[in-house]
This record gives C-alpha cells, sequence and structure tokens, in this order.
C-alpha cells in the first residue's frame, strides 16, 4: 500500500503517466487488459491468495498481451520464477529486487528497457547463478575473469552494446567474448540478443 | 494313592469298631462309615484330577467328618466323644461345600461368614444338646448334667441358627446363578438345589418325612441324600466343560479387576488352569518369537515334550502362547478358552505400555522442539542485534554526518556508501527471512521451494520433484522442506559427495523425501553436528518417520510425511 502509493509519485516524478494503481492481483490483470498500457509493474506476493499471485498474473498477462512489458518486484529472489517468466518469448520482461525502486534513476532506466523489449533480471540472481555455477561446473570455472563478467551481463539480459558501456570497452571485443563463452559453454546460438539471457540462465542453473 | 490307602484303612477300621448294636440300629451304624467312603473316593478322584479344584479335598474333609461322626458308635470313650461333638459337622461341610460349588473357592465376603457361621453353629451350637442330654453309658461321656430343657432349648437355637445360614446360603447361590448364561445354569441350578435338599433332609427327615408313614425307610433316604452330594458334585467337576467355564467366568472377574499387570496375569492363568507351572509368553514382533516375563526369547516346547503350548491371538494377531502342563490339563480346547481371555488382558496391557511410551515419547519431542524454537528465537533476535540494528546504528550515523556537514565534495560518496550499505543491510535482513520461512516455501510450495534450494547449494543436485502433487498442509512442506535443507546441509558438510539426488513424491496420503548422495556413508545420526534428532522431533509431532541407511557409497535418507 506504501510502496504502491511511493511508486506512483516516483514514476509520476519520472515522467510516465500512471494509468492505474490496483491493490490486487486480479484486478491488476482487469485492469491491465482495459488500459493495454506500455508496462506492467507488480509484486509477487499480492491479495487475493498472499502467495505468488502477482507473479500469476504477470505469466497470464505475458501470454494474453505480447506487447506489453511486465516488471515483476519481490523482496525476495527466486531462480526458477526468473525462468517462469522468461519461458517462451523473453522480451519485455524485468525481475528485480523491490529496493532497487530506491535508485530511481536507473530504475525508471531498466522500466523503460523493459517498455523497449528489453530483459532486465536483478544482477543478485546472475550473480548467484555464477558463483553456484563456478563451484560446480569445471567450464565456468576456466573461464577469464573478463569473460565470467561478460556471462553475468549476460545472465541480467544487456545487450552487447549495454555490455561494453558497462564495462567501458568496444562493442567489438563484446562480440568477440561472448562467442568464446558460448563456444566454452557449448551454448546453444539464439540469433537474438533477448533469447540468449535464457539460454545463460538455464545453462548456469544445471 | 497314598492318601487313598490311608482312607481305605481309616473306613475298614471305623467299620471293624463300630457296634452293630450301638444306638441308632444297624442303618445308623454303618450307614455312616459308607458315606465317609463316597465322600472320600470322590473327593481323591476329583482331587486327583483337578489338583487346582479344592472341591476334591473339601470332599475328603467332608468323609473325613462322616468318618468322624460315625466313631459316635464305638466302645472307646475318646472316639465316643469326638462323634458327640462333631455330630453336625458334616452338614457345616456340605453347606461350605455349596459356597464354593463350582470353583472350589469360596468367593466373596457373605460367602466367606456363611461357612464360618456354620461350623460355628455346627461346634458351638451343639454344646448344650452334648452337655446336657441324659445319656446312658458309655455314650454319657461328655455329659455335664442331665437337663433336658436346657438340651431342648439349645437344640431350638442351633435349628435356627441353622435355618439362618441355609437361607442365607440359598440367597446367595441363587444370586451367583445369575452370572452364568443359560446353558450352565440348567446344570448348575439343580445340582446346587439338589445339595441344598439334601443337607436339609437331614434335620426335617425326622419332622417330614416319618409323618408321611416311611418309617425306617426315611432314614435310608437321608442317607442316600447326603450320600449322592459328593457323586454329583464331584462328577459335575470332572464333566470339565462345564466346570472350566466356571472357572473360566471366575477368571474373566479376576482380570476385568486386576490392575493388568503380567504377573498376574499368569498367577491367575495358573490357577485357572491348576497348573502352578504355566506361564504366559508374550509375542514380539520385534524378535518374531516368544518372551518370557523378563523379557527374554524363549522357544515353545516341541511335541515330545512334558510341556505343551497354545497360541494365543487376537483376531489374526499373536499375542502370545500359554505354556503348560498337559498332563493337569488334557484337553488344550480348554486351555485354548483361557487363553484367548488372556490373550485380550495381554494385549490390553501391551496397549496401555504403548499408550504410554508413546505419551513419554510425544511429550519430551515436544519439549525438544519448544526448546529448538526457543534457541531458534535466541538466534534469530542475536543475528537482527548484531546485523541489522548494527547497520542501522551505522546508516544514523551516516545520516547524521550528512545533515551536519556542508554539502560539499565528499558528499556524494557519503551518500553512495549509504545506499550501498542499506542494499547490504537489505539482503542480510532477506538472508535472514529466508532462513527462517524461505519466500518460494510460502509462495509456491514445497517443490518450488526444494528447487530454489538446490540452485542455491554448491554441489550438482539430480533433483525429482514431479511427484508432488499440488500444495501440502503447510507443517508437512516446512518440515519437508527442513528435511531435505538438513539432509543436503549434512551431505555437503560431511559427505564429500559428488552428486546427491533427491526425490519428492506424494502416494498413499503422505509425502516421500528421498535424499541419496555417493559420499563417504556414515552419517552419524546422534552427533551434535547432525540437525537429525531435531528433524526426528519434527516429523514424530506429525506422524512421520525418518531412517537413515549407510552403505559403503553414500548415505540414504528417507522420510516419510503423512499428509492427511
Amino acid at each position: 500500500m506504501l510502496l504502491r502509493e511511493g511508486l506512483v509519485l516516483l514514476l509520476e516524478r519520472a515522467g510516465f503517466d500512471v494509468v492505474a494503481a490496483e491493490g490486487d492481483a486480479d484486478r491488476l490483470v482487469a485492469a491491465a487488459l482495459r488500459h493495454r498500457p506500455d508496462v506492467v509493474i507488480t509484486d509477487i506476493r499480492m491479495p487475493p491468495g498472499g502467495t505468488d499471485d502477482g507473479l500469476r498474473a504477470a505469466l497470464k498477462l505475458r501470454s494474453r498481451l505480447p506487447r506489453t512489458g511486465i516488471l515483476v518486484l519481490s523482496q525476495h529472489l527466486s531462480r526458477q520464477y526468473a525462468l517462469d517468466l522468461l519461458a517462451g518469448d523473453p522480451s519485455g520482461v524485468g525481475y528485480l529486487l523491490k529496493q532497487r525502486v530506491a535508485d530511481a534513476r536507473r530504475f525508471a532506466a531498466d522500466i523503460r528497457r523493459v517498455a523497449g523489449g528489453e530483459t532486465v533480471l536483478d544482477p543478485e540472481i546472475a550473480a548467484a547463478a555464477l558463483a553456484r555455477a563456478e563451484q560446480v561446473d569445471d567450464r565456468v570455472s576456466r573461464l577469464t575473469r573478463r569473460q565470467r563478467e561478460v556471462l553475468s551481463l549476460l545472465a541480467e539480459g544487456l545487450s552487447n552494446a549495454a555490455i561494453a558501456e558497462s564495462l567501458v570497452i568496444a562493442e567489438k571485443s563484446v562480440v568477440e567474448h561472448v562467442s568464446k563463452v558460448y563456444d566454452a559453454l557449448q551454448l546453444p546460438q539464439t540469433g537474438s540478443e533477448h533469447r540468449r539471457v535464457l539460454a545463460v540462465l538455464r545453462y548456469l542453473s544445471q | 494313592m497314598q492318601l487313598a490307602a490311608v482312607w481305605v484303612a481309616g473306613v475298614a477300621m471305623v467299620v471293624a469298631l463300630v457296634q452293630a448294636g450301638a444306638l441308632g440300629g444297624v442303618a445308623l451304624v454303618y450307614g455312616f462309615p459308607v458315606v465317609a467312603a463316597l465322600y472320600g473316593a470322590a473327593g481323591l478322584l476329583a482331587w486327583w484330577r483337578r489338583p487346582a479344584n479344592r472341591l476334591g479335598p473339601l470332599l475328603v474333609v467332608g468323609g473325613a467328618a462322616f468318618l468322624g461322626v460315625s466313631v459316635a458308635n464305638t466302645d472307646v470313650p475318646a472316639l465316643i466323644a469326638v462323634g458327640t461333638v462333631t455330630a453336625t459337622v458334616p452338614l457345616a461341610v456340605v453347606i461350605h461345600l455349596l459356597h464354593t460349588f463350582p470353583g472350589g473357592r469360596l468367593r466373596g465376603r457373605a460367602s466367606k461368614v456363611s461357612v464360618l457361621a456354620v461350623y460355628v453353629v455346627a461346634l458351638v451350637g451343639q454344646v448344650p444338646i452334648w452337655a446336657f442330654s441324659p445319656a446312658s453309658p458309655p455314650y454319657d461321656v461328655v455329659l455335664i448334667s442331665p437337663r433336658p430343657d436346657l438340651a431342648e432349648v439349645g437344640a431350638h437355637v442351633q435349628q435356627t441358627c441353622g435355618a439362618v445360614v441355609v437361607v442365607v446360603t440359598v440367597w446367595l447361590l441363587v444370586r451367583r446363578l445369575r452370572e452364568y448364561d443359560s446353558a450352565q445354569r440348567r446344570v448348575l441350578a439343580p445340582v446346587l438345589a439338589y445339595g441344598v435338599l439334601a443337607v436339609l433332609a437331614i434335620p426335617l427327615g425326622g419332622t417330614v418325612l416319618r409323618p408321611l408313614g416311611l418309617g425306617d425307610a426315611s432314614l435310608y433316604i437321608q442317607f442316600a441324600a447326603v450320600a449322592g452330594v459328593p457323586i454329583v458334585f464331584a462328577a459335575v467337576v470332572l464333566r470339565g466343560g462345564f466346570a472350566r467355564t466356571g472357572e473360566l467366568s471366575a477368571f474373566v472377574t479376576s482380570v476385568a479387576s486386576s490392575s493388568g499387570s503380567r504377573d498376574e496375569l499368569e498367577q491367575a492363568v495358573a490357577t485357572t488352569l491348576g497348573d502352578p507351572s504355566a506361564t504366559l509368553l508374550h509375542w514380539s514382533a520385534a524378535h518374531s518369537g516368544y518372551l518370557d516375563p523378563a523379557g527374554t526369547l524363549v522357544a515353545l516346547p516341541g511335541p515330545e515334550q512334558d510341556r505343551a503350548a497354545v497360541h494365543i491371538a487376537v483376531g489374526d494377531r499373536p499375542v502370545g502362547a500359554v505354556v503348560y502342563d498337559p498332563r493337569l490339563n488334557e484337553d488344550a480346547g480348554s486351555v485354548a478358552a483361557v487363553g484367548r481371555v488372556a490373550a485380550i488382558a495381554l494385549d490390553r496391557e501391551r496397549l496401555a505400555r504403548e499408550v504410554s511410551d508413546s505419551r513419554r515419547a510425544l511429550r519430551e519431542a515436544s519439549s525438544r522442539l519448544l526448546e529448538t524454537a526457543d534457541r531458534e528465537r535466541r538466534r534469530i533476535a542475536r543475528d537482527l542485534h548484531d546485523g541489522l540494528q548494527v547497520s542501522l546504528v551505522r546508516l544514523a550515523m551516516q545520516a547524521h554526518q550528512l545533515a551536519q556537514e556542508p554539502l560539499g565534495a565528499a558528499s556524494p560518496a557519503l551518500a553512495a556508501r549509504m545506499a550501498a550499505d542499506v542494499d547490504e543491510a537489505a539482503a542480510a535482513l532477506r538472508g535472514l527471512v529466508n532462513g527462517v520461512m524461505p519466500a518460494p516455501l510460502v509462495e509456491r510450495g514445497l517443490a518450488a521451494a526444494v528447487q530454489e534450494l538446490a540452485y542455491s547449494l554448491p554441489v550438482r543436485i539430480r533433483l525429482d520433484v514431479d511427484g508432488v502433487s499440488g500444495r501440502l498442509p503447510a507443517p508437512v512442506e516446512s518440515t519437508g522442506y527442513f528435511v531435505v535443507a538438513e539432509a543436503l546441509t549434512n551431505v555437503l558438510k560431511h559427505a564429500d559427495a559428488r552428486s546427491v539426488a533427491v526425490c519428492l513424491r506424494t502416494e498413499d496420503g503422505a509425502l516421500w523425501i528421498d535424499v541419496v548422495d555417493d559420499g563417504r556413508g556414515g552419517a552419524v545420526e546422534d552427533g551434535s553436528g547432525s540437525g537429525l534428532p531435531g528433524l526426528r522431533d519434527r516429523l514424530d509431532v506429525l506422524g512421520g518417520t525418518l531412517s537413515v541407511t549407510n552403505g559403503h557409497t553414500g548415505t540414504r535418507l528417507r522420510a516419510m510425511l503423512p499428509c492427511g
């Protein structure tokens, strides 16, 4: 309740047009179907069930409104939820810790990325997945530090350009690194930047 | 045999001593020893065949009493004295017999008092009669003074008291008849009625039979009535089936009123079977054998041994066995009848023990669970205090610093550090909350939570959770989760395993959890490093089970939780 009101204020101040703010998952789905917004933002634990109602609403909207971006916020990150959200078409999906709202500028940027069809995964998911993979998978632990940095950013859903910007290197180098990582991990070629986040995350979750 | 020989010799000696010319005429003089011989013979037979039943010894005592009366007809003053003083004791013995029939034991206070009273009436009530009744030598050995008036008063008193005892006896017998079923009553009621009539035949013979014009024949009728008592009573007892049933009903009463201890039950079985050597064994499913009361495993006697055993069961379930002496109880069926009653009592004792054991175990488990919950609360409180509290203090200090200092070049860096610190504190809080109650467990249930747990552990886990259908009751989900978490923690800590398989499935109304690793094996259950005892307590409360088997290659943990 408090967070919803704060979020509405924050979004309006950041220049977004908030068409509806609903208190439960069923009304959220109804409002989204009515307004067909660019982005829907939802919590996972929501009334009426108080379990994963928000997540189920998000999955329902993914199939009903393929053009609407969905950003899911949660107190806690679950890799399985991420895989469920990304399954099928991972474009226009975001999954972030609730506290990311605090950094309003970055949060607004993430919303715009989701609205633009990009994938936004909380860095903690990628970090945790990579940390475990390094321990159980020789192929991951044999990667160079730079390759692992690239892999982590791939798992966050970043495009080559965004990875280049983040690591302050040339986009051409990023392409090389990505290709080496793909070879080392024997990942299937996806052809689209959107889909590779799912491939990477699936690989890291084996 | 020796007793029988003594008996025959005694009767023969009395017959030789008595004088045909004595007071009562031939009928009285030889009638008493003959009746005595019948009592003795019937008593010895019953005693031999039914050693536990006191009817036999009591019949022998009755015979001795008749023999005692008959010696009044000798010319030996001492014997005359004995005969005169005990003249009505045989009647008392017959009443005593009625009270103990058919079990051979006095039952209840009323019976005991009546029998005591009848002996007092017979011995004490007789005193005025022999002391004051005029008699001619040599039968006046105990005469104190010829006072017919006093003797008459005494006789009246004795008859009245005797009548009262007989009435009480009849009342008690009628009441007792109700304890038996109708088939038993059909045998018992005539036998007892006959016994009562035989008792009454003696005092009333003179007043009822003689006026009917029967003359001396009335005397023979009286003798026949009294002599028939040992034959009929011994026959009924020896017939076995009926007597057993009588004993069985006494056994049922004693078992029902007992405290239910094994010793007491065994004693009651031994008494009922008339076999002091009879023992009661109880079946132990754990040992697949019979245990004696001391808890030692014992073998049942074989067919060639001089012991026999009857298996006892409740329904199809074996409960125990009765081991007895087949010479004392030829009919295994009657032992089995006793055994069936004993089985129920034995089973009751077992159930009571199981209930009290499980109640104690539950109480102990609950108390351990309380301790665990308390420890857990302390840990959470400490973690919050040492972690979040410290972070908040540090953040407050940074915030104050930012508020008090004029905005300068250092401010953005300080604010950024604060933001990082907040993220760190939030992450710590998330970790703590997740440890207490994982979000996926609440949101999506056991399978999702275990899946998530597997993602977070640095070991390859083969996970099979497809067999879990839908949501399970919350206590089952959280306990199941902690079973898996604890098992995986143990694997990581001790097993040195390369891979672990976790399988969850719901089947037959229960959740089954298997955690199998390929590590060193030898998971210790009692070690302080292992949380297995705590898990066992949690499972116990839900009616679940936990088993840990150690092979050469790895450990298998299996838990079952009822979902109902």
